[in-house]
């Protein structure tokens, strides 16, 4: 089966920090592979594994994401494309380059992740399948795809439920808690960075009839202190005496 | 009124009928459809799709005359049903002039709406948890870094704006005589009477809404013991206990306890949340506390970001010696 994943470089949400006078947030890490990607790109190798597959990597955007292209191919992944594309655009014209990328490809399925960490709308996935005229299956658990069958596991209202799908399709992966099961390894950095990212130009995008305000945090001020790698008894002592500064305690 | 901005006018919304059944985030979307016909002084479509007409129509009946309602069945087809939705939302989209489109966040919505914003070529704004206008112009508040932060994506008036509404984030009026579900109704079918969790109602602490002090857990207190301790700390700080709704889904908590939209709106001075991430719609009823002090494992829950206080660690080995050190 020829397998695509398509990957975003996007911030990393763990590393936010909100600046308590302004709401404004800042990032201390440094932005990276998506992780909702990160579980797309496990199903995808996985999948491999159940039908000798073959995958490609696809991502729009700026120079830093074909490191991340490196790391889908040292976590499994056979080829990368990289769409160079600097700024910002609407999830439309980012699903219609993904798109086009993808037309000739003649992939039996492809993989995304459900909500990117960063503005999070849900959207490119779908838009990809309606713009390739292919079906999408959204809260994917995991696929199969043993003797040229598509056996997909996936979430509906809280069960899990399994059925046999049509190809070519495009499955979501379905938002998960936790790591994700795979990872790149530090040999297959060393072989992946020795591999040919494929590169293709992104025209400019039209302008957008949406603007989007600079991200606020919707509560600021207050103290804003937080106690982490402390022994419970230590965190409690420092909360309990926070509490009667502040005159809370009953 | 400024006519070479657009001659685009009118506001569709994409109601959902399921076997007779007018959806509660039909509700939804209606009352942000009057809010922007209103603000806008534009006409309303109440496009009703889905199965089961007969027993739906009588309720639209007593619907004021100025609003249009439009009927169209969709015949769903396994297994990818939202195929159906797609193809009669795009053609009502498409056939009118709208300056406005509000389509459901539902499981389905989710599905379908991105692909109708790809058919028509229209801007979508998904999770959107409110809808507003101003100067003008249509803009929605939305959560983005995980719930960390919000922001507002406003439309320009020549482009058809399609909205999409996270469920559950706004209070739903009637429609006709549909008599709007609450959205603590819709919850409550899911949930649990106090009998059926492990709460010890024979301590007489603070009711919920006027508590100076609340302690609320979450889906991370996992059973009776986390009820235990959470109750512990409740009493040692004289304060009353709130729930999240995975903690009343989950049966922890019974849902009389449950705060956020479809529970209790509160401000009381300290708000204290265990093991609760911070969704947007348990956020909705706490966010105007005076104190919010978190503690939870996982330092990127979008609770933090609130919070005055925050303590990461595991909430079963802290709150016993919060409530030993609150009584030294
Ligand atoms: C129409 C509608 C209406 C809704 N109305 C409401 C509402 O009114 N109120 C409401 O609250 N929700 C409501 N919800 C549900 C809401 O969307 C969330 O699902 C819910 O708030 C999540 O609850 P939670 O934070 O307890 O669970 P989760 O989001 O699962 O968070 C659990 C948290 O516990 C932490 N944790 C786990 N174990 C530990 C430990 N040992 N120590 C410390 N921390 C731990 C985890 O890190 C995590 O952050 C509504 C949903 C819909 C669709």
């Amino acid at each position: 089966m020829k397998i695509a994943v398509l990957i975003k470089h996007a911030v990393d949400v763990r590393s936010v920090r909100i600046d308590p006078e302004t709401g404004t947030p800042s990032f201390t890490g440094k932005p990276g592979l998506d992780r909702a990607d990160l579980h797309a790109i496990s199903d995808a190798v996985d999948l491999k594994e159940t039908c000798a597959g073959h995958i490609t990597a696809v991502g729009i955007g700026p120079a830093a994401l074909k490191d991340d292209l490196v790391t889908a191919m040292a976590t499994g992944v056979d080829e990368a494309i990289h769409i160079q594309f600097e700024g910002e655009a609407d999830t439309l014209f980012v699903a219609q380059q993904l798109a086009d990328a993808l037309r000739d490809g003649e992939f039996d399925v492809i993989l995304t992740g459900k909500l990117s960490e960063d503005y999070g709308t849900g959207q490119v996935g779908q838009q990809v399948a309606e713009l390739l005229g292919i079906p999408h299956l959204a809260n994917v658990i995991s696929a199969n795809g043993a003797d040229g069958v598509l056996t997909v596991n996936y979430e509906l209202d809280g069960f899990a439920d399994e059925i046999e799908v049509p190809t070519p399709i495009l499955l979501v992966n379905g938002a998960r808690e936790g790591e994700p099961k795979r990872h790149s390894s530090l040999r297959g950095m060393m072989t992946a960075r020795k591999k040919a990212v494929a590169v293709i130009d992104a025209p400019d995008a039209p302008a957008s009839a949406l603007t989007w305000s600079a991200p606020m945090a919707a509560r600021r001020g207050g103290d804003r202190i937080v106690v982490r790698d402390e022994d419970p008894v230590e965190a409690a002592k420092k909360l309990a005496a926070w509490l009667r500064e502040h005159r809370l305690v009953g | 009124m400024d006519t070479t901005m657009t001659d685009r006018s009118g506001i569709l919304v994409l109601g959902e009928v399921f076997a007779g059944i007018i959806s509660p985030h039909t509700h939804e979307m209606f009352t942000a459809g009057t809010t922007l016909a209103e603000a806008l002084g534009q006409p309303l479509t109440l496009a009703m799709l889905g199965t089961g007409f007969e027993d739906a129509e009588p309720y639209l009946e007593s619907l004021d005359e100025s609003i249009n309602v439009v009927w169209h069945e969709v015949l769903e087809e396994e297994p990818f049903p939202y195929m159906a939705w797609v193809d009669i939302a795009a053609q009502l989209v498409t056939d009118g002039n709208w300056r406005v489109v509000v389509a459901p966040g539902t499981g389905i919505g989710v599905d379908w709406t991105p692909r109708l914003a790809a058919r028509t070529g229209l801007p979508l704004a998904s999770w959107s948890t409110g809808v507003e206008v101003i100067d003008g112009q249509v803009a929605v508040t939305r959560d983005v870094l995980g719930g960390r932060a919000e922001t507002t994506v406003t439309c320009n008036a020549d482009a058809t704006f399609i909205i999409a509404m996270e469920p559950g984030m706004i209070a739903p009026s009637n429609i006709g005589s549909a008599e709007a579900l609450t959205l603590a109704d819709v919850f409550a079918e899911f949930s649990v009477d106090a009998s059926a969790t492990s709460v010890d109602t024979s301590v007489n602490r603070p009711p919920l809404k006027e508590a100076e002090r609340v302690v609320s857990g979450g889906r991370g207190l996992v059973d009776a013991e986390g009820v235990k301790k959470l109750e512990a700390l409740a009493d040692a700080l004289n304060a009353a206990v709130g729930a999240s709704g995975a903690a009343v889904l989950q049966e922890i908590l019974p849902h009389e306890m449950q705060v956020g939209s479809s529970g209790v709106v509160i401000r009381p001075k300290l708000y204290l949340a265990v093991g609760l991430s911070g969704s947007p719609q348990h956020t909705y009823g706490m966010k105007d506390a005076q104190y919010i002090v978190a503690i939870n494992q996982d330092e990127g829950a979008p609770i933090f970001q609130m919070a005055d206080f925050g303590v990461v660690g595991d909430l079963h080995k802290i709150l016993p010696a919060l409530v030993e050190e609150l009584k030294s």
